[in-house]
């Protein structure tokens, strides 16, 4: 049973498509008690319900949004959110509707107003305040989920009411608005019932009754089914509506009318990062990948009428943000409308050019026009990002980075050419954008110069390349934050999306000198120094053909004693004890759960390496005689000079990613990365990834 | 399938809370007809945008559309109660009742209420527009031309409700047509040439499906077809980047010879001379795919012309306006009659005075319409009233482009008088320049944040003795001086300057970049 219901549980949540959506529908609705009497109707709970998921869908009422994150260990990352909220955006009929005193007469003094969306997953308690810090009430689950199941009944009783088939006598809809009222009413209870239990812990689909005439209890449901089939189709925005009130949470708040704008902060929830690579991972391919750097990838939604939104991260003094830079997908419905025109236009081009060449003039115009204006976009991002990274080079090095976009004189492209797909996508569409403006495209389809297979492949290419993706860099001058400001550019007259826009922030967090690195480096040669000084003082032997070392033996060295004891054994084992570990517990070495003690997880056991050589060399020294010292000597200071080759390739490694242009991965869009580098790699992922969309759209 | 639907989630959320918030999913209407039976030419009636049934509220959206002497005006608001405004318990969906007469017997009113269409989320700002020319010279259509006026619309909504469907947001006829300037008048790309008010053409917008461009590519190749064989031009809405509404690429140019050869090939038959009467039709229904095709089709069925339309969705409720020629045997009929009825026997009624059917066996035949989108539309009709066509002799009218959007006073005492009223007034002020004005389109929303919002075509005579060179300049100084005057007058009258948009333009596309219909 129990794990009926999980499995019911993950497939109400992962219910995307509309299919699915009918579907976990129907499954409830025969599992829903067929209620007898009719269900409440309240118009108060019912405007309040329906305004509530309006707002909350389109959140046109929040001006800016600005998100502080904190990563509180490598895992978890907290985040507190400040929005702006603009009272006038609301109507005196929704103020109406959403005043929290239901009793109050004339205009509300207060009003409940959905300021996010959550997962019903995250159920950690979430304290709004307000501009004077003062904890502003918030609205229950349970008066929520309350006022949405009024809201949805009414939206279903709305959709049944206006549908022409109610007013033919012969139709099943007419009977079930006017006589089944049973069916009706149990439509009603499994919009209740899975709004209350957010679709899940649904027991297993009994089917039907095994007796041969149907049950009253099958009729009803069986006629149920098939009126919520014939009103709503695979993909009506009704299951839509239904399927945002069942999977998610709204957090509603109260906000005075006095004020027009009303500021809000609140501290979300912690978020688990969503990476397995932290966890579960063979322990050895862990071991062999040492971190240099943490990758940090955070995916948001922002609301659709919000035009400025700020993305903020500070770390510890210790640690660097190298690179911090945010993406976001706000052209992806002009790129998507682009793409489609593209195909189909390629798919009847000579249709359209037999009926007349000059609506395959216009369509082709248009295309033109919009990828010139991408072209436009994309370049203007790519020089702002080109400007980024020389500012990240003049911190430490005064060579300037190199760039096939600057270093690379450009070749004279002609029109023709510049209407083909090139690999370095916007240097391409900017050769494009030029010719555009200079009037040298004017005739497209008499020249032939688009074909259908150009048309394609230029689809191919922006969507491949993620030519809608926009950058902004980081604008914080200190070294251990970050912060990224995003502005809604209206792509042209098109009218502003309804679509959220999906964000991006990635950033990259490294232990820059000086750092842990560097001073395990000054332990390693300490320890190095001491074991060969020891080396030399009581096993000249060993050292005889080396140049400094040899002499400096010859002349220090014990002279041979009668006995092979060392009289000072005690003296040499306290110093090879007591000088690393002394030297180790001044180093800095953080917890490995923290974000520090991910990247110092190298140095750090280097350090400890170094001092385990100084002991076990210490242990042979108290316990071995002075002729069989020359072993373990040549073993300590073998190890150590290993341990000294790797730091060094450590460290060269460090200065190449250092000098890494740009980050090839998943959360940089591939025209960057192809402009930038000649030959890009297979793109990566982040070392953790946290995302405040649900689990079942990041896909 | 998601992304599409994304967008239609949260319309379809504004619209269910607003039906909840105002009790119930119907939304009340008023149609006014105007028109005279007697007179040549009515006064121009009032136009704004409070309801005739209820002159203490503003309507939500209004259209209003005068091309002669004769036209329609509607108002749509939702209700502060939930109620209908009839007479004894209903249960429909649509109601409509005709008014009891005025005092002006010009003018018909109807009121009535409609349950809206949940499913009919278009957007108006995901369209695309088209203009469709049969000539230039300024409107004196004929019978055989109404006959091809159907022809046309029948055309074009059978082309969008193909294949699943495109809705038709808005069709009207006659509008001013629009030629590519020629050097002359071109100057560096900002120049026009002037254009006549109202020729034989039709302008349509229709919403696009987002998810299936092909749709769209498919209409346009429809139509362009259908334009090649009457021989009409064909103008789109021109979609490079930047482009506003008001500029359009021309595709094809009207060909006269054909559009006379194809006119007398199908309706030599048809009565000469302009129609001397008109009856005045509107269909009103829940806005719903298909429908314009259902009745367009049952107009051509029977040969009922169409002298003009202005088909346009109000608040999700779809009000298809006609003006239909009377059939010249029909035209004794005494006075001027508003009636109500279901589509099926108002298409009849309509049929059989408005019908210029050469064979009686078309008026027998069976109408397949209640089984069509349309099958719960009802007609409102008034006639016959005379249209009131312009004389050849008089001289062409101009078009101005009017857009504004000031604060709505909720109290209608206070209220200023209307900005399309006022600019008119402006006009006709200027005595030296212009002879006469008229609103001929008129369309204002009243925005949920209380602002006013309204675009409005005005049509004005100039004086005599200007040549058609000189108009540019003459009408290039009377728009801003109209419009100067018109803010100053609104200032006077308490409404703050800064909350007054205001632009008057001879040129469409001046008016910026307003995408939608407004």
């Amino acid at each position: 049973m129990v794990l009926n219901g999980a499995l019911h549980s993950i497939r109400t949540r992962s219910s995307r498509t509309g299919p699915d959506r009918l579907a976990s529908f129907l499954t409830a609705l025969r599992q829903t008690p067929i209620p007898t009497s009719p269900p409440p109707h309240d118009s108060h709970q019912e405007a309040l319900g329906l305004n509530l998921l309006a707002l909350a869908l389109r959140l046109e009422h929040i001006d800016r949004m600005s998100e502080e994150l904190t990563l509180a260990d490598s895992t978890h990352m907290a985040r507190s959110v400040s929005i702006d909220v603009n009272m006038t955006v609301l109507t005196a009929e929704q103020l109406q509707a959403l005043r929290s005193d239901p009793s109050q007469e004339g205009r509300p003094s207060t009003v409940w107003v959905p300021v996010a969306r959550q997962s019903r997953t995250d159920l950690a308690p979430v304290v709004v305040r307000n501009a004077a810090g003062e904890v502003v009430p918030r609205l229950t689950q349970v008066e929520t989920a309350h006022a949405l199941i009024h809201g949805m009944s009414k939206a279903f009783r709305m959709f049944l009411d206006s549908d022409p088939r109610t007013e033919d006598g012969g139709e099943l809809l007419y009977d079930i608005r006017h006589g089944l009222n049973r069916s009706r009413w149990l439509v009603e209870a499994t919009i209740a019932r899975m709004i209350d239990t957010g679709g899940r812990y649904l027991g297993p689909d009994p089917g039907r009754s095994a007796r041969h005439r149907p049950t009253d209890s099958d009729s009803i449901r069986d006629k149920a089914v098939a009126a919520v089939r014939q009103l709503f189709a695979i993909d009506s925005p009704f299951l839509g509506l239904l399927d945002v009130a069942v999977s998610e949470y709204l957090l509603v708040v109260q906000v005075r009318t006095s004020k027009t704008q009303a500021f809000l902060r609140y501290d979300a929830p912690v978020m688990p990062a969503r990476s397995q690579q932290l966890r579960g991972r063979a322990t050895i391919a862990r071991w062999g990948a040492f971190r240099r750097e943490m990758t940090v990838q955070y995916a948001t939604v922002i609301p659709r009428a919000v035009n400025s939104y700020h993305v903020t991260l500070e770390v510890p003094p210790e640690i660097q943000v190298r690179r911090f830079f945010l993406t976001s997908d706000v052209d992806a419905p002009a790129l998507r409308t682009l793409v489609n025109d593209m195909v189909a236009v390629a798919d009847s081009y000579v249709e359209l050019g037999a009926v007349s060449p000059k609506l395959l003039e216009a369509e082709l115009q248009g295309i033109v026009s919009r990828l010139a204006e991408f072209g436009r976009r994309r370049y203007r991002d790519l020089e702002v990002f080109m400007s980024y990274i020389e500012d990240c080079y003049s911190t430490f090095s005064r060579r300037r980075p190199r760039f096939p976009a600057r270093s690379e004189t450009p070749a004279a492209v002609s029109a023709a050419d510049s209407l083909v797909p090139h690999r370095r996508i916007i240097t391409g569409l900017g050769h494009l954008a030029h010719h555009y403006e200079t009037d040298n495209l004017r005739k497209l389809a008499d020249g032939r110069l688009v074909q259908p297979d150009e048309l394609r492949r230029w689809a191919d290419a922006l969507t491949s390349s993620q030519v809608s993706t926009d950058i902004y860099v980081d604008n914080d001058p200190r070294e251990n934050a970050g912060h990224a400001h995003w502005q809604r550019r209206p792509f042209g007259s098109d009218p502003q999306s309804m679509e959220p826009v999906s964000a991006t922030v990635y950033m990259a967090l490294v232990d820059d000198p000086p750092s842990l690195a560097s001073n395990v480096s000054k332990l390693l040669l300490a320890v190095l120094l001491l074991v060969v000084g020891f080396g030399v003082l009581l096993q000249p032997q060993l050292f005889a053909g080396v140049p400094l070392l040899g002499p400096l033996g010859a002349w220090l060295g014990l002279p041979g004693s009668s006995d092979s004891v060392i009289s000072s054994a005690d003296a040499i084992v306290t110093m090879l004890l007591l000088v690393p570990g002394v030297m180790l517990s001044r180093l800095d070495i953080p917890s490995n759960k923290s974000v520090l003690g991910q990247l110092r997880l190298f140095p750090r056991y280097v350090a400890y390496t170094a001092v385990i050589i100084a002991g076990t060399l210490a242990l042979a020294v108290a316990g071995g005689r002075d002729d069989r010292l020359a072993v373990p000597f040549v073993l300590a200071i073998g190890a150590l000079l290993v341990l000294a080759a790797l730091v060094a390739i450590d460290g060269t490694a460090r200065a190449v990613k250092r000098r890494n242009r740009v980050p090839v991965n998943h959360a940089c869009p591939n025209w960057l990365i192809t402009e930038i580098l000649r030959k890009p790699g297979r793109p990566k992922g982040c070392t953790a990834n946290f995302s405040t969309i649900r689990s079942d759209d990041d896909d | 399938m998601t992304r599409a639907a994304s967008r239609e989630q949260p319309t379809l959320a504004a619209v269910a809370a607003r039906a909840a918030t105002a009790g119930s999913a119907t939304v009340m209407f008023n149609v006014t007809h105007f028109g005279a039976t007697d007179r040549a030419a009515a006064d121009a009636p009032q136009i704004d945008f409070s309801p005739p049934t209820e002159h203490d509220r503003a309507a939500t959206e209004t259209l209003a559309f005068y091309p002669a002497a004769a036209g329609f005006q509607v108002h749509t608001w939702i209700p502060d109660s939930p109620h209908k405004p009839v007479e004894g318990v209903s249960i429909n969906r649509i109601t409509a009742s005709p008014r009891p007469a005025e005092r002006d017997p010009a003018t018909h009113v109807y009121r009535g209420s409609v349950v809206i269409n949940p499913n009919f989320l278009y957007d108006p700002a995901h369209s695309t527009e088209l203009l469709i020319t049969a000539g230039y010279d300024r409107w004196q259509p004929d019978y055989a031309d109404s006959l091809m006026i159907t022809r046309i619309y029948r055309g074009i909504a059978t082309s969008a409700a193909a294949d699943g469907g495109v809705p038709v947001l808005f069709l009207q006829s006659p509008v001013a047509p629009y030629r590519d300037p020629p050097g002359r008048f071109r100057e560096d790309g900002s120049g026009e040439a002037p254009r006549v008010a109202n020729g034989l053409a039709v302008r349509v917008l229709v919403g696009l499906d987002d998810r299936n461009p092909a749709k769209r590519l498919a209409l346009l190749r429809r139509i362009t077809e259908m334009a090649e064989e009457y021989g009409l031009g064909l103008q789109i809405a021109d979609r490079r980047f930047g482009r506003v509404r008001g500029e359009w690429w021309s595709v094809l140019a009207p060909d006269l010879a054909r559009y006379a050869a194809r006119k007398t090939e199908l309706f030599g038959w048809a009565p000469a001379g302009a129609p001397q009467a008109v009856e005045l039709v509107t269909f009103v229904g829940p806005a719903r795919v298909g429908s314009s095709a259902a009745i367009a089709e049952d107009l051509v069925a029977r040969n009922i012309g169409i002298l003009a339309t202005s088909a346009a969705t109000l608040q999700e409720i779809a009000f298809i306006n006609m003006m239909l020629p009377v059939a010249p045997a029909r035209l004794d009929r005494a006075h001027p009659s508003g009636t109500c009825l279901p589509i099926v026997e108002g298409l009849g009624q309509v049929a059989s005075d408005c019908g210029l059917t050469r064979k009686q066996d078309l008026k027998e035949r069976r109408s397949h319409i209640a089984l069509t989108a349309a099958t719960d539309y009802q007609v409102l009709s008034t006639g016959p009233v005379r249209p009131g066509m312009a004389a050849p002799e008089e001289a062409d009218e101009h078009p101005l482009w009017l857009s504004w959007m000031v604060p709505l006073d909720r109290d209608p005492a206070s209220r200023p008088p209307d900005v399309a009223q006022l600019v008119l007034a402006q006009l006709r002020e200027a005595a030296d320049r212009v002879t006469s004005g008229r609103i001929d389109y008129y369309r204002v929303r009243v925005q949920p944040d209380g602002r006013v919002r309204g675009r409005a075509k005005i049509k004005v005579r100039l004086v005599d003795g200007v040549t058609r060179g000189q108009i540019p300049a003459l009408l290039s100084e009377l728009c801003p001086w109209a419009q100067r005057e018109v803010v100053a007058t609104l200032v006077r009258d308490h409404v703050p300057l800064r909350s007054i948009r205001l632009r008057l333009a001879w040129r469409e596309r001046w008016l910026g970049r307003v995408t939608t219909v407004m």
